[in-house]
């Protein structure tokens, strides 16, 4: 058996970025729970993980903005330092068998380590929102509106309660872009949003916002949300991350 | 049929940690519950977290779901709001692998792990909508069936259950499965295949048995109505728990559970001999684990489920007698790949602080030592072979070892307890603080001890030496309390007490008879549910619901009981023997120890006669060497 000192966790020699759905069950877990479950099926996976230093090492790994308990995914992004550079299509096979269900392995790439880390590139998120059938059946043009209205008002103030207390803000400017989707009779919302250190927009405020607009009651059935995609800013304009 | 999954899952946007409601964890196994002969439904009377976080499940989990003709499957009590949600929607209690309603399975097994689940078992048949009582169930309603330590004295929840087993369930799962496959092959009626049960080992059929009371309100006589039932159920144990599956993967919760971690079962029993202890008695004998085979475990464990964690499980893992090896084992195998070990339950010695001191490296969170009480006389009077000197020693040597912060638990309420005693805490405490302040300050540190004193309330306990005694009246404890609150104040103190309130429901129900059944049904009835939970315990309902039912509840808990006197589980056996538990009685009176049975002389509890089962100890130990 080969013997580990416990005081040299393994310098990283590559970043592995990887992206994970977080979707059907898994989306109830808690950004923590999400963590956890990365970390552990990185280990079922026996890659060459490097460690943080002291005394209780574990996996060196950041992660894209948290995600509401509830919320779907199509697009967590998972930087995971390892101690050798593996091919990309090893990571893949390793990791992609021991995922729990609901946590699919979409891509993968080995980055050379120094490479901007994925909280100082991240500048904004896109998601899906899917209202309901029952609640607006036949009257996309509700929804429209609510949009619409949305987009042109100056100022969009949100109360957020936390238990430090309720903090008001302006949710406008953080606010890139709305859209309609229409087709197969879905009632669905794009929306671009501020994401990553200049200010982080909840996809569930903006729904919730846009069911008030378009007057549907607060026991209406909750919006379906997916987060689809991270962007990066380049040359003033947003591009996928991954 | 599935339940209704779209009406599930709109509640689940609602609900607190709706991720203990969802299948597909790691490592669940799921099989089409049609395609088998047997579905059976694991039930943990609370929270998934406190379900999910015990290792009988886990075991009993893996080996049902070994064979193929079973489909084992695992629900347990939904938090405060999701019954609320699913009692409101309509949605039944159901499995978590397959969705499916609690009443489509075969056989429901329920955990008692703590008297104060019962309202929840009745709150989930309820939400199954499955007769409570075992009488009025037929042939359409599931099997349902208990297991754990409160089946050593499960007669307040006898009339709920058509089958109980008594004892460890590696074995005995499989045999009722079978024999509930051959009663259901052969058309048995429900009373025929309840004594078909009855006839499997350790399984106790309360259905079977009468119990006679007296005028005065104790029991006259208990007694087999039916040729089928044994008198007594002998419990069920396992000769040699490395020819019994133990499992090798663990279902890997989404939401962290309370034991979120490996759990690696070294030993079973407890050779110690506590005499308020019921897991010291009704676990016995020892049965040690082959040193291999638990590093095998651990790496087969480790793979499948990626826990960062190995928490080495037992009554007191430092007694494993090869525990040195095993530790030094896993730490060298892991502590590069960032998997830690970890010991929960520490014996008060110095031998114990080193292993502590080994695996747990820099994280000296706190340690926790057991003295159980304040003066010699009185640890004498309890079997607690523990002394002054060994626990000084012992905190020495932890804060020594850089610890600040140790917690000591403390009983109060044990029988023959004077103010002396709870001086002795007192003293206790404050010698364990002094020794802290010194140690760090030969350390050179600048930091202060922390000494927290945790007092729990005795509640005597069937199979036990103390099983006779009564639990002191609440009011005295509340004094007893007041007294060390009073006492233990001060920088570098603390105080952590149980509600007495709660401690003598445990009392009242440990001490049952069925004559309680009725008031666990008007409890239920009132809204009664998590009682071990301190902010839902009603316990105005609770008394209410005891005037209801006409039971005196200070009756069970607060009387004193004679030796003649025929207890509530006189029918089952835990294998010690009444000549024992007596003789361990008049010897706490006259506060005599009893020695450690590992120490080679053997204390003659009847265990191993009784079961034909030998103390399985892999390297006896050697006085004055660890």
């Amino acid at each position: 058996m080969e013997r580990n000192a416990p005081s040299s966790p393994g310098k990283p020699q590559a970043t592995c970025r990887i992206r994970l759905t977080k979707t059907g069950p898994a989306r109830f877990m808690s950004h923590l729970d999400f963590i956890r479950a990365v970390e552990r099926a990185v280990r079922r996976a026996d890659l060459p993980v490097a460690l943080t230093e002291g005394f209780h090492p574990h996996p060196r790994m950041s992660f894209s903005p948290a995600l509401p308990v509830g919320v779907e995914s199509e697009c967590e992004l998972v930087d995971v330092d390892l101690r050798e550079s593996p091919s990309v299509d090893e990571v893949a096979r390793r990791l992609g068998c021991v995922l729990p269900p609901g946590m699919r392995l979409v891509s993968c790439v080995v980055l050379p380590r120094g490479g901007p880390s994925l909280s100082s590139m991240i500048r904004a998120a896109s998601y899906q929102v899917d209202f309901a059938r029952d609640n607006i059946a036949g009257r996309p043009d509700v929804i429209e509106a609510a949009i619409e209205g949305l987009l042109r008002a100056d100022a969009i103030p949100i109360s957020r309660t936390t238990p430090k207390g309720t903090r008001e803000f302006n949710l406008r400017p953080l606010i890139y872009d709305l859209r309609l989707l229409r087709g197969n009779g879905a009632v669905s919302v794009h929306m671009l949003v501020a994401a990553g250190p200049r200010g982080h927009v909840r996809p569930d405020d903006v729904a919730r916002e846009i069911a008030r607009r378009a007057g549907l009651g607060p026991g209406a059935r909750p919006a379906r949300i997916v987060r689809k995609e991270f962007y990066v800013e380049r040359d003033g304009r947003f591009r996928p991350l991954l | 049929m599935q339940i209704d999954s779209r009406l599930l899952d709109e509640i689940l946007e609602v609900v607190e940690r709706p991720a203990r409601y969802v299948n597909g964890e790691w490592n669940a196994v799921h099989k089409r519950p049609d395609e088998v002969d047997v579905r059976v439904l694991l039930a943990f009377p609370d929270t998934y977290e406190v379900g999910m976080s015990h290792l009988g499940l886990k075991i009993l989990y893996y080996i049902l779901n070994q064979r193929d003709d079973v489909a084992c499957e695992r629900t347990f009590m939904p938090w405060v709001d999701m019954h609320a949600a699913m009692k409101d929607k309509g949605i039944p209690l159901y499995s978590l692998e397959s969705r499916l309603p609690a009443r489509e399975f075969d056989i429901l097994g329920f955990s008692l792990q703590y008297e104060l689940s019962y309202t929840n078992v009745l709150a989930m048949l309820d939400l199954a909508g499955i007769p409570a009582r075992s009488e009025a169930r037929g042939a359409d309603d599931p099997l349902v069936i208990a297991g754990g330590p409160c089946a050593y004295n499960p007669e307040p929840v006898a009339p709920f259950f058509d089958a109980i087993l008594l004892g460890e369930g590696e074995e005995a799962v499989g045999e009722i499965v079978d024999e509930y496959k051959r009663a259901r092959r052969e058309s048995l009626s429900r009373r025929e295949m309840l004594e078909a049960l009855a006839r499997v080992p350790g399984v106790y059929v309360p259905s079977l048995y009468e119990v006679e009371y007296r005028e005065d309100g104790k029991i006259a006589r208990i007694f087999p109505t039916s040729p089928a039932a044994a008198y007594p159920v002998q419990k069920r144990a396992v000769r040699d728990l490395g020819t019994v599956p133990f499992p090798d993967k663990f279902v890997v919760p989404f939401a962290e559970i309370i034991h979120d971690r490996i759990m690696l079962e070294v030993f079973r029993g407890c050779t110690h001999g506590c005499r308020f202890c019921q897991a010291g008695m009704v676990y016995r004998p020892v049965r040690e684990r082959d040193l291999d085979d638990l590093c095998e475990l651990a790496r087969r464990l480790v793979t499948s489920t990626g826990y960062e964690e190995i928490s080495l499980m037992s009554l007191s893992s430092a007694d494993y007698s090869r525990i040195r090896e095993l530790v030094s084992n896993l730490l060298q195998r892991y502590s590069g790949s960032g998997v830690a070990v970890s010991l929960p339950s520490l014996r008060v010695d110095s031998f114990s602080v080193d292993l502590a001191k080994e695996v747990e490296k820099g994280r000296k969170t706190g340690l926790t030592f057991a003295p159980e009480a304040g003066t010699q006389r009185l640890r004498d009077v309890i079997n607690k072979g523990v002394t002054r000197n060994d626990l000084l020693e012992a905190v020495r040597a932890a804060f020594a070892a850089g610890w600040q912060a140790v917690k000591l638990y403390f009983m109060i309420g044990l029988p023959t307890e004077t103010e002396d005693d709870l001086a002795g805490i007192v003293n206790l405490a404050r010698e364990v603080l002094a020794c802290g302040r010194e140690e760090l300050r030969r350390a050179g540190t600048t930091r202060s001890p922390q000494v927290t004193v945790s007092v729990s309330s005795f509640v005597p306990k069937a199979h036990t030496p103390f099983q006779w005694h009564p639990q002191a009246p609440m009011e005295e404890l509340l004094e007893k309390q007041d007294y060390l609150k009073h006492h233990l104040r001060g920088r570098g103190l603390k105080l952590a007490w149980h509600d007495v309130k709660s401690s003598f429901l445990e009392a009242v129900f440990s001490r049952g008879d069925r004559r309680l059944a009725a008031a666990l049904e008007e409890a239920t009835t009132l809204g009664c549910r998590f009682d071990a939970w301190h902010e839902e315990l009603r316990f105005d309902k609770w008394q209410e619901a005891f005037a209801r039912s006409r039971v005196d509840p200070k009756f069970y808990a607060n009387t004193h009981w004679s030796y003649d006197d025929v207890l509530p589980w006189d029918h089952l056996s835990a294998g010690v023997s009444r000549d024992y538990l007596v003789a361990e009685s008049r010897r706490a009176a006259e506060g005599v120890p009893t020695p450690d049975c590992r120490l080679g002389k053997c204390v003659k509890c009847g265990v191993c006669p009784q079961l034909k089962v030998a103390p399985r100890i892999l390297a006896r130990p050697v006085e004055g060497v660890s």
